[in-house]
């Protein structure tokens, strides 16, 4: 577990925010929030995922796959309660985070799916509104689409929602893994 | 959602108000937006008519308000539903067989009660979950070891109640079988506990299991004769060295002597969970070659799949072998296995997979490679590890057919063929269910289970409809020849019961009779286990 934190403190650093579009305005009006980001390093897209979590004063938590330890040691014995948790994992990942954050009273609020081709491009799938800027930001990323979706997922310009129990897009290309950006909030109640 | 059966808006509101006074405004849930999530993820009848759904969901924390539940529910006559973490996922996750029950969530009540690592049990409440015991040993420094099925975020009695399964050694893996006394809430409100915490002087329930008179422990399993509010397990001493050794075998009929000498092993108590594989699973989607040799109608004389084995040098079968024990005595054993395959299986070639020496570092145990198999609680399994040609779309889940099949290479190859071509008259399509590279699962200590899993959905209908109708045909294309189900969702377990059906289902007849007598008007999950009280019986 050290070594995967380790590798987070490596990753965060402002060089890497450079060129994303008025990060400034995209932080969350209520911003006393506690945030917490997992990241699943073993994809690319975490670094740049991670760094950007890092500036908006999130604790960024690495993970591989697996979150049951971490869950346990970050968020449910942890002096500080978070507010609200994002990420960038694989959707099995999100899947059992999801349930674990109901335990909680969050819920997933905003999800956007990534969905890698046999050509090296990605399609986006979101399940609720984006930024206006938000589509074309990830389209023109290609790859290297850490950052924007960490942008898209955290900017409160876009409306959260209630994206419970949300099924994961169909996905044709059975060898690759598909990722997802997530945020997961409490729910509005009425 | 929907009310429970036959209650007036006006009785429901007034049963609210009682539950709520018992546990407390915050542990009863009646919005939409929290029922819903005890919805079943993996539903093979995602928002259809048929899908069961909860009215509401009570959250007590002490047996005392268990039995308040109860005697409440007993009033109103309303369905509980009680579920431990509720995370049955492939069998019905936190839903319950009958629409409008209300679920009795167990979470809360997470105590682990007493570890004894000298006379190596625990004894632990609903709510406690694999990950929570193991980090309970660990930071304690207890010497005792755990046995998890994959998903580690279970609970421990959860998964033994449904009869759950583990990958370690024989007597531990099956989690019902290495429990030891239950206390249980009664469908009436009392309390009881059976085997010796049934004497109350005795210190010895975690020990013992019988006690004495009748073992009524197992009506408590796959049933609704009560809700268990506290459960003894029996735990493994750390062992001081784990062995990972692999057995690869080149020809098809290999796997008769394979299974015969790792029974042997097993059933003398010198390895753990025997683990059966045929890289030519994977293979066959890499080499379409392969493929087509499988697909043919004559695949199962093997003397095809032989001349690939040779040609390609690939195995036909490989035996993962878990040796658990002080180092001297693990090499020995293994050294023995040797003799014992290479005596029966010429041309048997072997590999070493894994040495480990415990306790293990943090960063030792992250790297470990298969976490199961060394009692280490994870959730890899709905990682990227799970998107696998077989589970194509693991986030949006699958339905398990786990047809019970006897412990030898001769049964796996006909139940093998049986299940193939019995997918194939039906016309369905799932290259990935059956076929000549089906490896047998050895979770369930001495038998088999030749599971499939297929697709569910939570967007498409037909892809549900479609798994729906062929496990119904599956169960009972099994049931013809002789293999039972042992585990399955909701929705099948009426099929499933009635495919039990030695003397005009008298298995089912006597539990309906028991139902009756112990719990008539319904009140605890009425329907699991595929059995009905009279006012609910279809022919009532
Ligand atoms: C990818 C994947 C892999 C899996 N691998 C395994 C595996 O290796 N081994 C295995 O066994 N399963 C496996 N499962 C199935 C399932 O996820 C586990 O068995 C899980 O532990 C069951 O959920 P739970 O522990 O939360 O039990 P719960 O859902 O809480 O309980 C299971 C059932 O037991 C009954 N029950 C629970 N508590 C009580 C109580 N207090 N009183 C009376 N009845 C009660 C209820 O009928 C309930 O539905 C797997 C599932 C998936 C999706």
């Amino acid at each position: 577990m050290a070594t995967r934190r380790l590798f987070l403190q490596g990753a965060v650093g402002t060089a890497a925010l450079a060129g994303t579009p008025a990060i400034g305005t995209t932080l969350p009006a209520n911003h006393s929030y506690k945030l917490l980001a997992f990241i699943d390093i073993a994809h690319a897209q975490g670094g740049p995922f991670a760094a950007a979590a890092h500036a908006w004063g999130a604790r960024t938590v690495a993970l591989r796959g697996d979150p049951l330890a971490l869950w346990h040691d970050a968020v449910l014995t942890s002096a500080v309660q978070p507010k609200a948790i994002l990420g960038l994992t694989t959707q099995g990942t999100l899947f059992c985070l999801e349930r674990l954050g109901w335990e909680l009273g969050l819920r997933v609020r905003r999800r956007i799916d990534h969905l890698p081709a046999p050509d090296g491009t990605w399609r986006h799938v979101a399940h609720t509104d984006l930024p206006a800027w938000a589509p074309g930001m990830l389209a023109g990323a290609g790859s290297d689409f850490g950052l924007a979706a960490a942008s898209s997922a955290f900017n409160s310009s876009g409306s959260a929602g209630d994206c419970t129990h949300a099924a994961p897009p169909p996905h044709p290309h059975r060898n690759s893994t598909p990722l997802v950006t997530w945020l997961l909030a409490a729910p509005d109640r009425a | 959602m929907p009310l429970p059966p036959h209650l007036s808006p006006q009785l429901w509101q007034e049963a609210l108000t009682r539950l709520r006074a018992a546990v407390g405004p915050d542990a009863l849930f009646t919005a939409d937006e929290d029922v819903t999530l005890y919805r079943d993820a993996y539903s093979p009848v995602w928002g259809e008519p048929e899908e069961r759904q909860a009215s509401a969901a009570v959250a007590p924390n002490s047996t005392d308000q268990v039995q308040a539940v109860v005697r409440i529910a007993h009033h109103f006559g309303i369905p509980l539903f009680p579920i431990a973490t509720g995370r049955n996922l492939g069998y019905g996750g936190s839903a319950p067989n009958l629409s409008g029950s209300v679920i009795v969530d167990l979470k809360r009540m997470n105590r682990i009660i007493e570890v004894d690592d000298k006379r190596h049990f625990a004894i632990v409440e609903p709510g406690v979950s694999y990950f929570d015991l193991y980090r309970h040993i660990q930071e304690r420094g207890l010497d005792v070891w755990i046995d998890v099925p994959d998903p580690g975020w279970g609970s421990v009695m959860g998964n033994a109640l449904d009869h759950g399964v583990g990958h370690t050694w024989s007597s531990y893996r099956d989690h019902f079988g290495s429990h030891c006394g239950l206390e249980v809430v009664l469908p009436n409100g009392e309390v009881m506990r059976t085997g010796m915490g049934a004497m109350s002087s005795a210190k010895t329930s975690g020990d013992f299991r019988y006690g004495f008179g009748p073992y009524v422990d197992g009506l408590f399993a796959q049933a609704g004769f009560g809700i268990v509010t506290r459960m003894g397990i029996h735990l493994m001493p750390r062992p001081e060295c784990f062995l990972h050794r692999r057995v690869l075998a080149y020809r098809r009929q290999d796997i008769v002597p394979l299974v015969e000498v790792a029974n042997k092993l097993e059933d003398a108590g010198l390895v753990g969970m025997p683990l059966y594989e045929s890289p030519m699973f994977g293979a066959q989607f890499a080499d379409k070659a392969l493929r087509d040799i499988a697909t043919a109608s004559d695949v199962w004389n093997g003397n095809a799949i032989d001349r690939y084995a040779a040609e390609k040098t690939m195995p036909a079968w490989q035996l993962g072998l878990s040796f658990y024990g002080p180092a001297e005595v693990v090499e020995a054993s293994w050294r023995h296995a040797q003799a014992q395959f290479a005596k029966a299986i010429p041309g048997a070639k072997f590999e070493t997979i894994e040495t480990l020496r415990f306790p293990l570092s943090p960063q030792a145990e992250e790297e470990a490679l298969h976490k199961v198999l060394i009692g280490v609680p994870n959730l890899n399994i709905f990682a990227i590890g799970a998107r696998s040609a077989t589970n194509p779309e693991p986030a949006d889940g699958h339905l398990l057919f786990s047809p019970m099949v006897a412990r030898s290479g001769e049964e796996v190859m006909k139940a093998q063929r049986l299940f193939t071509e019995g997918m194939r008259e039906m016309g369905t399509d799932f290259p990935m269910s059956y076929g000549p590279f089906t490896a047998p699962f050895t979770w369930m200590p001495r038998i088999f289970a030749l599971t499939t899993g297929l697709p569910v959905s939570r967007s498409d209908p037909k892809v549900n409809q479609r798994s729906r109708e062929t496990m119904r045909k599956l169960i009972e294309l099994g049931a013809r020849h002789g293999y039972g189900e042992y585990r399955t969702p909701p929705l099948f377990q009426d099929q499933v019961m009635g495919t039990y059906d030695f003397n005009d289902n008298a298995l089912r007849r006597f539990c309906e009779t028991l139902k009756d007598a112990v719990d008539p008007k319904g009140i605890i999950a009425p329907g699991r286990g595929g059995f009905w009280p009279r006012a609910m019986r279809k022919e009532a």
